[in-house]
């Protein structure tokens, strides 16, 4: 596993610069939002979406190298070759987040409007988001090879929205009973998405035992 | 000497393509070249040593050891190359070497560094900027440098020039000095196996035609040239193949000298690698 996660860092050390490059941009852009709550969001929702670019991009190489044949010529389970990407997309999440916070940290100290909670929720929310998407990408990318699976994620992602926007236009109003059961799923949401990322893991497992290379 | 990897009974079926019930015996000191024409089987036989692809029969066995059920400790022992180099291009020979510490517990940075430099392989040269040469090599010292017991080329040497070709070929002959090292080769390039193999595979459509000796076949096999009629009188033993052509026929011989005993006033030549396989592919059965 050591060595996968030394592969994927030199892999992606030159990609990882154009990415700092982007969030540079964003942090500039991020300075002149007056609305520290809102600052804080994007830059959170922008590093969370820089790293799972990231990710999506590792396997992305490896597919143009055809590195997947030649790992799994390597004393490797097929399990710890999987399991890289999923370290891998945690790192780069906990990296992301860790940098976005310190940033916000230091913006929201310098206007004196540091609310260290509000901070700790928003990041705390984009985690979790983030974790739900790659639980979804990783087997889907997985599965259908980075190229096919990017419509494929968006049409997962897209549904969810223009259901949203379907029940928005129709003016449907939730039940106060479907509002707090809806806040209660709320704070249940970290465990649901830790326990997606594991089941997402054994079906991306169970998805490259089943390869052919 | 031990047998470093056996194989029995493989099998893998594809829509319009079947490798047939495999079976091979690999001696350690020596190459195994396997040679085919395209789509023969030649990579199929090598993934599924290497478990690339799901066998739907039979069995590998690598220096003693299950291909399945030891897999991981086994691949500790086996080198791979394959035709195109796997490392990606944004990659310099210092990250590979680098990453590969961590994967392979022989992995010996040293060996890797003396194989580049007797290469010419750049150390801080991106991939991308390797020529097709370069690329093999560097692949070749990174199957090496973990020590392997076992190395499997698919197709490795076939796409380089005869300068790099001869280079990677000699390393092969040393390789292989120790009697616990052993190379399966695949190629359909018949002059490289021609000049290092020890025992030659053949595999057409799917089926091996035969495992021997580079020298027994060099002394058994030979091309019959004769006219159509005076063929068609002929007693057809030892005879295997027969390719028609416009001045008379070629027929592929299993047994040289006992045909030129019974037909001492007709041409039997001995037959290369090329023309066995050629003879194989394009002649008709009898």
């Amino acid at each position: 596993m050591r060595g996968l996660l030394w592969k994927e860092l030199a892999v992606l050390k030159r990609y990882a610069r154009t990415i700092l490059l982007l969030g540079v941009f964003y942090l500039v852009l991020a300075y002149f939002n007056q609305d520290t709550i809102a600052m804080t969001g994007f830059l959170g929702g922008m590093s969370i979406m820089l790293c799972v670019i990231l990710c999506y991009a590792s396997l992305a190489y490896d597919e143009q190298a055809k590195w997947d044949k030649y790992v799994c010529t390597m004393p490797l389970s097929r399990a710890k070759i999987v399991g890289s990407k999923y370290v891998l997309a945690l790192i780069a999440v906990g990296v992301g987040l860790l940098l976005s916070g310190l940033l916000c940290v230091v913006l929201s100290a310098l206007r004196e409007q540091l609310d260290f909670l509000a901070l700790v929720q928003i990041l705390g929310s984009l985690a979790v988001a983030a974790l739900i998407l790659l639980a979804i990408l990783l087997p889907v990318a997985i599965r259908f090879g980075v190229e096919k699976s990017r419509f494929i994620i968006l049409g997962i992602v897209l549904i969810p929205v223009l259901l949203g926007l379907v029940v928005q236009q129709m003016g449907l109003t939730l039940s106060a009973g479907a509002v707090s059961m809806l806040q209660g799923l709320l704070w249940a949401m970290p465990v649901i998405a830790v326990v997606l990322y594991l089941l997402s893991f054994a079906l991306s497992l169970r998805i490259y035992r089943r390869k052919e290379f | 000497m031990d047998t470093i990897l056996e194989i029995q009974g493989l099998c893998k079926r594809y829509d319009g393509f079947c490798l047939d019930h495999l079976d091979l015996s690999l001696p350690g000191g020596a190459i195994l070249g396997l040679i085919g024409e395209n789509g023969a089987g030649k990579s199929t036989a090598i993934k599924l040593i290497l478990n690339l692809i799901h066998r739907d029969a039979g069995r590998v066995t690598i220096l003693g050891k299950d291909g399945i059920r030891d897999e991981v400790t086994i691949k500790e022992q086996v080198g791979v190359v394959f035709e195109d180099s796997c490392f990606h291009e944004v990659l310099k020979a210092g990250q590979v070497s680098r990453f590969m510490r961590g994967i392979y517990r022989n992995w010996d940075d040293g060996l890797f560094w003396s194989y580049c430099e007797r290469f010419g392989v750049p150390r801080d040269k991106y991939i991308k900027e390797f020529s097709r040469g370069m690329k093999m090599k560097l692949s070749i010292a990174a199957a090496l440098a973990h020590r392997p017991k076992l190395l499997l080329l698919d197709e490795a040497v076939s796409g380089l020039d005869p300068v790099v070709r001869n280079e990677i070929l000699d390393l092969f002959l040393e390789f292989i000095q120790d009697e616990d090292h052993a190379i399966l080769l695949s190629s359909h390039i018949t002059s490289d196996l021609d000049r290092v193999a020890d025992y030659i595979a053949f595999l057409h459509e799917g089926k091996l035609v035969f495992c021997e000796s580079k020298d027994e076949l060099a002394e058994t096999y030979g091309i019959l040239r004769c006219g159509s009629e005076a063929f068609a009188k002929m007693d057809r033993t030892d005879i295997v193949r027969v390719v028609r052509r416009e001045f008379g026929v070629e027929a592929l011989v299993t047994n040289r000298q006992a045909v030129r005993r019974r037909h001492p006033d007709k041409v039997v030549d001995r037959a290369s690698l090329e023309d066995i396989m050629l003879l194989y592919i394009r002649g008709e059965g009898l």
